[in-house]
């Protein structure tokens, strides 16, 4: 019986290391992109979640839904407080498309509130819709059923039309404001 | 069968009617709900809910239209307006009050359009003016053909006929 030259089993010993490396690489590869892919699933959550965020000199952020931009939330500086779970934004423009009507809030400053899913807009706040302007001091938007409140005084105005009063709810889905007391209006009868 | 009755204030309101005109001529009670160009129509109410697409405000609760010299009490108004703010038609409802100078008139319902300029007042309407009050189951105030329409009208005096009557 011939024994095998040294060289032809070194070879075959090389050769059975290659590919049980190969293996393993490919393995771990594998792993990698699987727990790689998660990481990118989870990143914006994970972010906003359990880090603190600091932006300034302008952020813009847009929501989805069903294939359709639900709402567009830009302003000029944002710090999120993750041990608080709110955000504070300052002049905060929020665009809110709703099927029958594209609505935009503005205000001086902001705070999301990121366990009841609203956003509390203060200071100067403005609603445009359609022809309308709204102003008031302050305004909170339940930004998934797109409803705004308010309890201090609204002024809406449009084209030959002034409405005033305190107390509002403010359905931008479907373009109806109610405003709870003390309710003024004016209209301006054609020259 | 219903009687209806068209009144040209001449007859049965002129003294008031007369003297709201203060020029000798005739006009329909109410006269100053006309619109007046560019003329503002005040709304005071508690509370009101407005539909920004289809141009329809409702108001609630203590509501009071002041429009020229005419002033419109009720309980609820619905008023729908064109795009410029042009009121094309007011629904008032409950207890509702319409007064012009020493004239007023009161009903369940008020109905304005304005492409027709017609008030419709309905549910016992009554129309007090001088001492002089009108019933009937329907009033219609045409105020383009200076005209009251009234369906089964009563007619009451007062004795003194300086003393309006209250209601």
């Amino acid at each position: 019986m011939n024994p095998q030259p040294r060289d032809a089993r070194s070879a075959l010993r090389r050769r059975k290391i290659f590919e049980y490396c190969a293996m393993l690489a490919l393995v771990l590869a594998m792993a990698g992109l699987y727990f790689l892919g998660r990481g990118r699933e989870g990143r914006q959550e994970q972010i906003f979640a359990r880090s603190g965020l600091e932006l300034q000199g302008g952020f813009f952020a847009s929501r989805f839904e069903n294939g359709a931009l639900s709402f567009s939330l830009q302003g000029r500086d944002f710090n999120y407080y993750p041990d608080q779970g709110r955000a504070e934004m300052s002049e905060p423009s929020v665009k809110i498309f709703a099927p029958e009507e594209t609505v935009l809030v503005k205000g001086k400053t902001a705070r999301f509130l990121a366990k009841t899913r609203r956003i509390e807009i203060e200071d100067q706040v403005e609603v445009r819709v359609r022809d309308y302007l709204a102003q008031t001091p302050a305004l909170s938007c339940d930004l998934d059923q797109r409803i705004c409140r308010g309890e201090k005084q609204i002024a809406v105005s449009g084209r030959g039309v002034e409405l005033t009063g305190q107390g509002y709810i403010f359905d931008l889905g479907k373009g109806r404001i109610k405003i709870l007391s003390g309710v003024k209006g004016k209209f301006k009868q054609e020259p | 069968m219903k009687k209806i009755l068209t009144v040209l204030l001449v007859a049965l309101l002129a003294p008031a009617a007369m003297a709201q005109a203060g020029k000798g001529k005739s006009e329909v009670a109410f006269s100053g709900f006309t619109w007046a160009p560019g003329e503002l129509v005040e709304i005071n109410a508690d509370k009101m809910s407005v539909s920004l697409s289809e141009r329809r405000a409702e108001f609630e609760g203590k509501v009071l239209v002041k429009k020229g010299k005419s002033l419109i009490y009720c309980d609820r108004l619905a008023v729908n307006y064109l795009e410029s703010g042009q009121v094309q038609r007011l629904n008032a409802q409950g207890s509702v009050k319409l007064v012009e100078g020493k004239s007023f008139a009161t009903g369940d319902e008020l109905e304005y359009l304005k492409d027709q300029d017609k008030i419709w007042l309905k549910g016992s309407p009554e129309l007090a003016s001088e001492g002089q009050i009108l019933l009937g189951e329907l009033m219609v105030f045409d105020l383009n053909h200076n005209k009251l329409l009234v369906e089964n009208p009563r007619i009451q005096f007062s004795r003194n006929s300086n003393e309006s009557p209250q209601k």
